[in-house]
């Protein structure tokens, strides 16, 4: 796929009410949407001022293209990760997995508090953390969403 | 029960080395007691807290188990075991934990190690909200309008008993407490739908499905007395306190005496929990809580253990409640009677948690440095230091502000002072909500009920 023919989706993405385009030629996928809304990647039971990963922060002014883009799900805080919804069950996630915006991706522990992390925008899962049941400190690496 | 307590019973009950089967800022405060009592301790903890202040001036100290509670602070073998390995003679379970579990208080008296709490019997009861609330009217302790049984299960009793004791009215679960397992139903048409879901929750949270069913009231103050026993029929209380200003069951603020309740009111509500206290055979320190409102007390449950906020009272009495716990659970009697016992001046505590004071996101992490309060009147109950890390294992609870002055007023301009000389760096904490908290009006009038502090807390946000 060219540059032009990509210029010109981008161009239709823009002038439409399409908030998200997938064109696929070949082996090449490129995927356009419209940041409009930030992601917030944290959900917890309470209200959170969220942390974001660094990508999904720089796309908040760019309400334009994302080009098979790496999103890095970080720890919001320090706490104790769980990759599971309870012990012995099956992980939220596993690499290669197909992730939907908004799915629950990992629980954060500290002090009670339960805290989901959940998927800044949906892709596929290409690295995960080896930490299970573990601490991770605030901004450590917990995914790469592709 | 006043059968003689004979003395090959007390010689057994006397120990020389107690093990402090907690953490945090209460394994510091039973250290500091169990050494002015000329006590050896036994300080254990979890891999995550081996760096603990605690650890270093305890006799001994033991690592018994991972990080994760259940596997070392609530792991009964497990502390157990140490005691035996260590020979500790007592075992102190602080606040939480396994401070309020009937079957481990039995199984360390079996194991001819005395628990510094009272008998499994008396923590069975107390844990089951019916069967305590039997007690506490057998007692003549007024309780919530309601009746002493569970909840029948055929749904014309059910309609009948709820407009018996009349609209709104709460459904709690017998095996709750603290806040959990409960729902208010406002009106008949609710009754049904929220039984059904109080069961559910109660059979997988409690795992008993007995449900009772009590007035709700709208406007409450939470007021709470707290007594102490000895095993020679002794039995006081200490005065009583306000622990109104909660965020979801979780109280803040705490203070002696509660404002705007007189010795007159007060009064027989207090000489019925030492009377309750003496029918049950109860042994050591306890607090009976209850909601306040229009004048009149109601009983909604007791707790068997030490509390979180006893400083405040002991602050006003005078008396060192935890030296007290320990000398009953040896078998000695009480060291005053109630006609000793004086409450003077007005005393607050304020807990400090590892916390946005915004978010309420819990904020575990390294303390790069820290100034804490002092002068007359103050007092800081806490384990932390710079360069200490905040376990994220754990509750947010880091350190206890308390303060003591003549008046309430006075009470609050010292808690003032005494907040804004603190500063905790390189984590969040709730400092700058309570700082707001000891500036705002409703409160300086001691007017809060227990919603007030969730109600200033939105309307805080939506300004």
């Amino acid at each position: 796929m060219d540059l032009s023919k990509i210029k010109t989706l981008i161009d239709f993405v823009g002038r439409s009410n399409v908030t998200e385009l997938t064109v696929t030629e070949k082996d090449v996928s490129v995927r356009i949407f419209r940041a409009a809304h930030p992601a917030v990647p944290i959900a917890p039971a309470q209200v959170s001022t969220g942390t974001t990963s660094s990508r999904a922060q720089d796309d908040r002014d760019a309400s334009g293209v994302a080009q098979a883009m790496t999103v890095t799900v970080k720890a919001p805080i320090f706490g104790i990760l769980h990759r599971a919804p309870a012990p012995g069950q099956e992980p939220f996630v596993k690499i290669g997995d197909m992730v939907e915006e908004g799915q629950t991706l990992f629980i954060i522990e500290a002090m009670k508090v339960f805290n989901k992390i959940a998927a800044p925008r949906a892709g596929r899962i290409k690295q995960l953390t080896d930490v299970d049941g573990g601490e991770v400190e605030t901004g450590a690496m917990l995914a790469e969403i592709a | 029960m006043a059968d003689p307590v004979n003395e090959v019973y007390l010689a057994d009950r006397r120990f020389d080395r107690v093990l402090i089967a907690n953490r945090g800022e209460i394994a510091e405060r039973i250290q500091r007691a169990c050494r002015e009592l000329g006590l050896k301790t036994v300080a254990i903890c979890s891999e995550a807290d081996r760096q603990a202040s605690y650890g270093k001036t305890a006799d001994s100290f033991l690592c018994i188990g991972p990080s994760n509670a259940a596997g070392s602070y609530l792991n009964q073998d497990a502390i157990l075991l140490a005691a035996h390995l260590i020979g500790a003679g007592a075992i102190h379970p602080g606040y939480g934990f396994l401070s309020e579990n009937a079957a481990f208080s039995e199984a360390v008296e079996k194991a001819g190690i005395a628990f510094i709490g009272p008998e499994a019997p008396s923590i069975a009861t107390m844990g089951d909200k019916i069967a305590a609330k039997r007690a506490m009217i057998l007692a003549g302790v007024p309780c919530v309008p309601g009746p002493d049984t569970a909840l029948p299960d055929d749904t014309a009793s059910v309609e009948r008993i709820a407009r018996e004791i009349g609209y709104p009215v709460i459904i709690k679960a017998a095996g709750g407490g603290g806040g959990r397992g409960m729902r208010v139903v406002h009106e008949a048409e609710q009754l049904h739908q929220a039984i059904a879901l109080t069961r559910e929750e109660a059979r997988q949270a409690f795992g008993s499905a007995a449900l009772y069913v009590e007035k709700f009231l709208q406007h409450p103050h939470h007021i709470e007395i707290q007594v102490l026993c000895d095993i020679h029929d002794n039995a006081v209380w200490l005065g009583h306190r306000d622990c109104s200003m909660q965020r979801r069951h979780q109280k803040v603020v705490e203070e002696a005496p509660a404002p705007g309740i007189s010795a007159d009111m007060i009064g027989p509500v207090g000489l019925a929990c030492v009377e309750a206290c003496r029918q049950i055979g109860y042994r050591g320190v306890g607090t009976f809580e209850f909601l306040y409102e229009n004048g009149a007390f109601y009983f909604i449950e007791m707790n068997t253990r030490l509390q979180v906020e006893h400083p405040v009272t002991e602050m006003t009495s005078g008396i060192d409640i935890v030296r007290a716990q320990i000398m009953v659970a040896q078998g000695l009697p009480l060291e005053m009677r109630q006609d000793e016992v004086e409450c003077a001046g007005h005393s607050f505590e304020c807990r400090i948690n590892a916390e946005d004071p915004e978010s309420f996101l819990p904020s575990a992490g390294m303390i790069s440095d820290l100034a804490l309060p002092e002068g007359q009147g103050i007092r800081v109950d806490t384990h932390i230091h710079a360069g200490y890390r905040v376990s994220p294992y754990y509750d947010s609870l880091i350190a206890k502000l308390i303060v003591h002055a003549p008046t309430r007023a006075d009470a609050m301009a010292k808690m003032r002072e005494a907040l804004s000389a603190t500063r905790i760096e390189g984590i969040s904490t709730n400092l700058p909500l309570l700082r707001a908290l000891f500036e705002d009006e409703g409160f300086a009038r001691g007017e809060t009920d227990i919603h007030y502090l969730e109600q200033w807390l939105r309307q805080r946000r939506g300004q």
